[in-house]
C-alpha cells in the first residue's frame, strides 16, 4: 500500500465529496481539502501544497483542467482527474497537463486505489528523471566554467592544459571548496579586470 | 406521286384469254408482277397465289362461281385484297362479292385508268395498313418487354389486359384472371376502398400520378406500386376504360426504409449518448452511497449479501449503457498496419480470465503468409472482442474455437478474409437473419448491440461481416488490406 497521503479533492457534487473523503482515509490518506469548485482547489494548494489533487474535470467557476494547470504552476503536484466525460480530446489535453490518471465515473474504492499507486509510483519517476535532467544541466552548465577558468589560467599563468587543471584542483583542496566555485571566483575575477 | 404505285404481285382470274392477256398487258406497264389463271381450279393450285397482294376475279368462271371462289381465296391468300370483275348487268352480284368481302369491283369492258385508280388505292390502304401493324407491334414489344406493369381495366374494374411483367410480379396468367374484377383479385383487403374510388376519378377524368400501393401477389406476398393511371377512350372518345402503369417500388421502398431506420437509430444513438454522459453521475452517486452503507454494514453478513446484489446490478446496469454509448459513439478509425492472427491471441489472452475454470481453447489455422491489415486497433479489438465472448457465452465445455485467415480480394482490393467457427450449437436461420440487427439478442443479459457494433466497425473498414452455416456459429470477417481511396464509396 501506498503510503499515506495528504490528497486534496475536488467535485461539485457533495456525495463525491463526501465519498471521496471517507474513502481515501479508508485506504489510509488525509483528505486536506475538499473543495466544490477549481478555484477553491486552487486556493487551498496556495496555501498548502498537497501530496496528491483528485479533481472532478466540470465544475462551476473554474474546471479541474484549469485548476491542475494553475496548482503546477506553483509545484510540480501529481494529479488525478475524475470525469464523467469520455471525450478523447479532454484526456488528449489532460495527458499534455501532466495528468496521471484519467478516471471515468463512476468509480470504486479500488479505482481510486489503483490509481493513486500508479499515479505517485508515475510521479517518483517523474521527479526523478526531472532530478537527473537538472542535476546533467547542472554539470554541464559547472564544466563550462571551470573549462573557462582553465583558459583564463593557461593565458595569464602561461600554463598548459592539464597544469592548469591541476591547478584548479589543488586551490579547490587548498581552500577546502568545491572545483567550481573556484572556477567562478577565476572567471568574476577575469571580467573585474576587464580583460 | 399521283401516278405512281409501289409494284403489287396481282394475280388474275380470267377465262377469257384475250381479256387476261389485255389485263397483264396493263398491269404489267405498270411495272407489276403479274401471276394468271383461266379456271378457279388452277388459280387455287398455282404457286404464286399465297404470296399475292391483289386478286382479280371474274365474276363468272366456268368451273365455279365467285361467291364460292372468295372464301377459298380468302383462306389460301389472306394478305390479298380480291377485286371483282363483272359485267354491266350483273351489279346485284358485285354487291354480293363486296359483302362477302370483296375489296372493289370493276366493270368489263375493263377501263385501264379505274383499274389503276383502284389499284392505287389498294395499295395506299396496305401501305397504311403495314405502318399501322409495325407501329402495333412496336407498341406490343413495349409493353411485353417493359419493366413496368401495363394494366387495362374496363369502365367497372374489371381486368381487360395486362403484361407480361405483371404477370411474373404476380404469379397470376393474364388468361387465368382476364374478365377478373382487379380490384378483389390483386388487392389487399384494406385498400379496395379507396383504391376503388381513386379508379372511379380516373373514369372521371382524373389522372393518378404516382400514387403507391401493393398489390397481393398469387403467393400472398404484398408488392408495393407506384401508379400512373389515365383513362383510355375509343375512336369516337368514349371512355373504355383505365390505362395504368405502374413501378415495382419494393426495393426504393427498402432503401428508404434502411435509410429511415438508420436515421431513427441516429437519433436514438444521440439520445443514448447523452442519456448514458448524464447516467454517469447519477450511478457515480450511488456507487457512492452503496459503498458507504456497505462500509457501515462490515458486520451485518445478512445485509452485505443486499449490497453485493445492488453492487452487481448497479455493474450489469453500468455495463449495459457502456454498451449502448460504444454503439452509438461515432467511429473514428485510426489505421494502422495490425497483425490480425496477434490481435486476436491478444482478446483471446485478455478473455482468459473470464475462461478460467472452463475448458475453453483458440486454434489458430494457417498463420502463414501476410497476416497484416490497416485498421483501428482499437475497433477490431472490439469485433474479435463480442464474438469471441458471444462463443464463449454459447458453447458448452470443451469450447473449441477455429480461427482461419485466408488472402482474397473485396471489391477488387486485397483484402483478408478471418473466418471464426466454434463448436457450439450454431445459429438458427432466424438468428442468422437477424443477428447483426440492434438490440438483437438471444442472451438473457446483453444489450443485443455486439454484433451491430461488430457490423458497423466492419462496415467503416469498408469491408463485410457475414454469418455462415455450420453445425457451431461461424462468423466471416472481410477486411480490405489497405484503407479505400478518398471518395470511393462502399457498401
Amino acid at each position: 500500500m501506498t503510503k499515506a497521503l495528504r490528497i486534496a479533492v475536488a467535485d461539485d457534487e457533495p456525495e463525491m465529496q463526501e465519498y471521496l473523503q471517507e474513502t481515501l482515509s479508508v485506504l489510509g490518506h488525509e483528505v486536506t481539502c475538499a473543495a466544490a469548485t477549481g478555484r477553491e482547489l486552487l486556493e487551498h494548494c496556495r496555501q498548502s501544497l498537497p501530496d496528491l489533487v483528485i479533481t472532478d474535470i466540470k465544475m462551476p467557476d473554474m474546471d479541474g483542467l484549469e485548476a491542475a494547470t494553475e496548482i503546477r504552476a506553483l509545484q510540480p503536484v501529481p494529479v488525478i482527474l475524475v470525469s464523467a466525460y469520455h471525450d478523447p480530446e479532454l484526456i488528449d489535453r489532460a495527458l499534455k497537463d501532466h495528468v496521471l490518471a484519467y478516471l471515468i465515473k463512476p468509480i470504486k474504492q479500488a479505482d481510486l486505489e489503483t490509481a493513486i499507486a500508479l499515479a505517485m509510483r508515475r510521479f517518483k519517476e517523474f521527479r526523478a528523471l526531472q532530478q537527473q535532467a537538472d542535476d546533467l544541466r547542472q554539470a554541464l552548465e559547472d564544466r563550462k566554467f571551470v573549462e573557462r577558468a582553465k583558459g583564463i589560467l593557461m593565458k595569464r599563468s602561461g600554463l598548459d592544459e592539464p597544469s592548469a587543471f591541476r591547478r584548479l584542483q589543488q586551490l579547490a583542496s587548498e581552500k577546502n571548496t568545491k572545483m567550481i566555485e573556484i572556477a567562478q571566483a577565476i572567471v568574476t575575477a577575469e571580467e573585474a579586470f576587464g580583460a | 406521286m399521283e401516278g405512281v404505285i409501289e409494284p403489287l404481285r396481282v394475280f388474275v382470274i380470267e377465262d377469257d384469254p384475250d381479256a387476261c392477256d389485255n389485263l397483264r398487258d396493263i398491269l404489267e406497264l405498270d411495272a407489276h408482277h403479274v401471276a394468271a389463271a383461266h379456271t378457279a381450279g388452277t388459280a387455287l393450285s398455282h404457286p404464286e397465289l399465297p404470296q399475292t397482294s391483289v386478286v382479280l376475279l371474274d365474276w363468272k368462271l366456268p368451273d365455279a362461281t365467285a361467291k364460292d371462289l372468295l372464301p377459298q381465296l380468302q383462306q389460301m391468300a389472306p394478305a390479298a385484297e380480291i377485286l371483282v370483275v363483272t359485267g354491266h348487268a350483273d351489279l346485284d352480284s358485285a354487291v354480293a362479292a363486296l359483302r362477302l368481302g370483296a375489296a372493289d369491283y370493276l366493270l368489263k369492258p375493263i377501263n385501264p385508268d379505274a383499274l389503276r385508280a383502284s389499284l392505287r388505292r389498294i395499295a395506299r390502304h396496305r401501305h397504311a395498313e403495314a405502318l399501322l401493324r409495325q407501329e402495333r407491334e412496336f407498341a406490343q414489344t413495349v409493353i411485353e418487354t417493359a419493366q413496368s406493369v401495363v394494366l387495362v381495366l374496363d369502365t367497372r374494374g374489371r381486368i381487360v389486359q395486362f403484361n407480361p411483367f405483371l404477370e411474373k410480379l404476380s404469379g397470376y396468367p393474364l388468361v387465368e384472371v382476364t374478365g377478373e374484377d382487379w380490384f378483389e383479385t390483386f388487392l389487399p383487403e384494406r385498400d379496395r376502398v379507396w383504391i376503388r374510388q381513386l379508379f372511379m376519378e380516373v373514369l372521371e377524368g382524373r389522372p393518378v400520378r404516382g400514387t403507391v400501393n401493393p398489390i397481393r401477389t398469387r403467393a400472398g406476398r404484398e408488392r408495393p406500386i407506384a401508379w400512373w393511371a389515365t383513362t383510355l377512350k375509343n375512336s369516337r372518345r368514349e371512355t373504355m376504360g383505365v390505362l395504368a402503369i405502374g413501378h415495382d417500388v419494393t426495393d426504393l421502398q427498402e432503401a428508404q426504409q434502411r435509410v429511415l431506420q438508420a436515421e431513427r437509430l441516429a437519433a436514438i444513438g444521440k439520445a443514448m449518448t447523452g442519456l448514458a454522459h448524464e447516467s454517469r453521475n447519477a450511478l457515480q452517486r450511488s456507487q457512492a452511497g452503496l459503498e458507504m452503507l456497505t462500509r457501515r454494514l462490515a458486520d451485518r453478513a445478512d445485509l452485505l449479501e443486499l449490497t453485493g446484489r445492488i453492487q452487481k446490478a448497479q455493474d450489469d446496469l453500468h455495463q449495459l449503457y457502456e454498451e449502448v454509448r460504444e454503439y452509438a459513439a461515432p467511429i473514428r478509425l485510426q489505421r494502422q498496419p495490425v497483425h490480425l492472427a496477434n490481435l486476436l491471441q491478444e482478446v483471446w489472452d485478455d478473455l482468459a480470465a473470464k475462461t478460467q475454470g472452463r475448458q475453453a481453447r483458440l486454434h489458430q489455422n494457417n498463420r502463414t503468409g501476410d497476416l497484416t491489415a490497416s485498421v483501428d486497433r482499437f475497433g477490431m479489438r472490439q469485433v474479435f472482442r463480442n464474438i469471441l465472448e458471444n462463443s464463449l457465452a454459447a458453447c458448452a465445455d470443451p469450447v473449441e474455437i477455429d480461427a482461419d485467415f485466408v488472402p482474397c480480394q473485396w471489391e477488387g482490393r486485397p483484402a483478408l478474409r478471418i473466418t471464426l467457427r466454434d463448436n457450439g450449437p450454431g445459429l438458427s436461420p432466424a438468428v442468422r437473419e437477424r443477428i447483426f440487427e440492434e438490440f438483437f439478442t438471444t442472451k438473457t443479459h446483453g444489450t443485443g448491440l455486439g454484433m451491430a457494433i461488430c457490423r458497423r466497425i466492419v462496415d467503416t473498414h469498408g469491408g463485410r461481416i457475414e454469418v455462415g452455416t455450420d453445425p457451431g456459429a461461424v462468423i466471416c470477417i472481410t477486411l480490405p488490406r489497405e484503407a479505400p481511396a478518398l471518395g470511393e464509396k462502399h457498401e
